[in-house]
């Protein structure tokens, strides 16, 4: 019983638990990198509804208004980001410019996600509402 | 009379010293909180070292739980009135409660040397209990494409913050 103990709470086994699970970590980031991620198109949500879908090829910067919230989108060279928001952390401003889709902007106050989508095909649709 | 006079005077000023622990851990827990905010950010949603928790851990071992988790609520719910809104505080609350319930269960078992190992778990539940959250906030599953980073990044941030509470409670324990 006090064994069983012992090495359920030894440094060893934890050091190699935690290691293994950094390293599935390493490995599934490293996967999601080297894919295909970069797209030319990239999805706007707020809320979770589709609000439009823009094109990464055109420059472009435009209001996205939630409510009273509202975030300025900009599209430069092929990439998206937020570059002003009425939001309190400014995380989505501070994440900067993406191009792919490892990891999308997300505005949690603002409910606003803008998600690169995959693939080389490039939509010039515009679904303004 | 004269002896049940004197426990009493004993006891109170047990607890009033507890007390004086008490904010003391809270306020040095705030302004770790404070420091790390103003800290260059680290550009990864949900991405954050949590020196608070560093208090939480001590206050565990040399206060209590009890006193540890009231160190806890009173840290969040102060700093959410000082920097935060209503969603900043679900997101403190709900990761601060489920890592400190992991740890009040483990912390024993593991002991004072072993501290690093309670603080990755509860580092662990904290990054679960946000993105569970972030999941329900946003309504967007997906964004649990975030899981392997979140997890990686408590396992180092738990290391550290568990490698600092080790060192502080030893050098308490020491005077």
């Amino acid at each position: 019983m006090k064994n069983t103990k012992k090495i359920l709470t030894s440094n060893i086994l934890w050091i190699t638990l935690f290691l293994l699970l950094a390293v599935i970590s390493i490995l599934i980031i490293f996967i999601m990198l080297s894919g295909k991620l970069t797209g030319k198109t990239a999805e706007i949500y707020t809320d979770n509804k589709l609000i439009r879908t823009v094109s990464l090829d055109k420059d472009d910067e435009f209001i996205v208004e939630n409510g009273d919230n509202y975030n300025i989108v900009r599209i430069r060279n092929g990439k998206i980001s937020v570059v002003e928001a009425d939001c309190k952390n400014q995380i989505c401003v501070k994440q900067g410019e993406i191009d792919n889709s490892l990891l999308p902007i997300v505005c949690v106050p603002n409910g606003l996600v803008i998600k690169v989508k995959n693939g080389d095909k490039t939509n010039d649709i515009d679904a303004e509402i | 009379m004269k002896n049940k006079d004197s426990t009493l005077k004993i006891r109170n000023s047990v607890n009033l010293k507890k007390y004086t622990a008490m904010a003391i851990l809270t306020a040095v827990s705030l302004i770790l909180f404070t420091v790390e905010a103003a800290l260059p950010p680290i550009p990864i949603q949900g991405v954050k070292i949590g020196f608070s928790n560093i208090v939480t851990l001590i206050a565990m071992v040399i206060l209590g739980k009890r006193e540890a988790f009231i160190i806890l609520v009173m840290r969040i719910i102060l700093s959410s009135i000082f920097a935060g809104n209503v969603l900043s505080f679900s997101f403190s609350i709900v990761g601060g409660i489920l890592a400190f319930t992991i740890m009040a269960l483990v912390i024993d078992a593991f002991g004072e040397k072993k501290i690093w190992i309670t603080s990755v778990l509860g580092a662990i539940f904290h990054n679960a209990g946000q993105l569970t959250v972030a999941v329900i906030a946003t309504g967007t599953p997906w964004i649990s494409i975030y899981a392997p980073i979140l997890l990686l990044s408590a396992i180092v941030t738990g290391i550290v913050t568990g490698v600092a509470a080790t060192a502080l409670v030893a050098a308490l324990k020491r005077q």
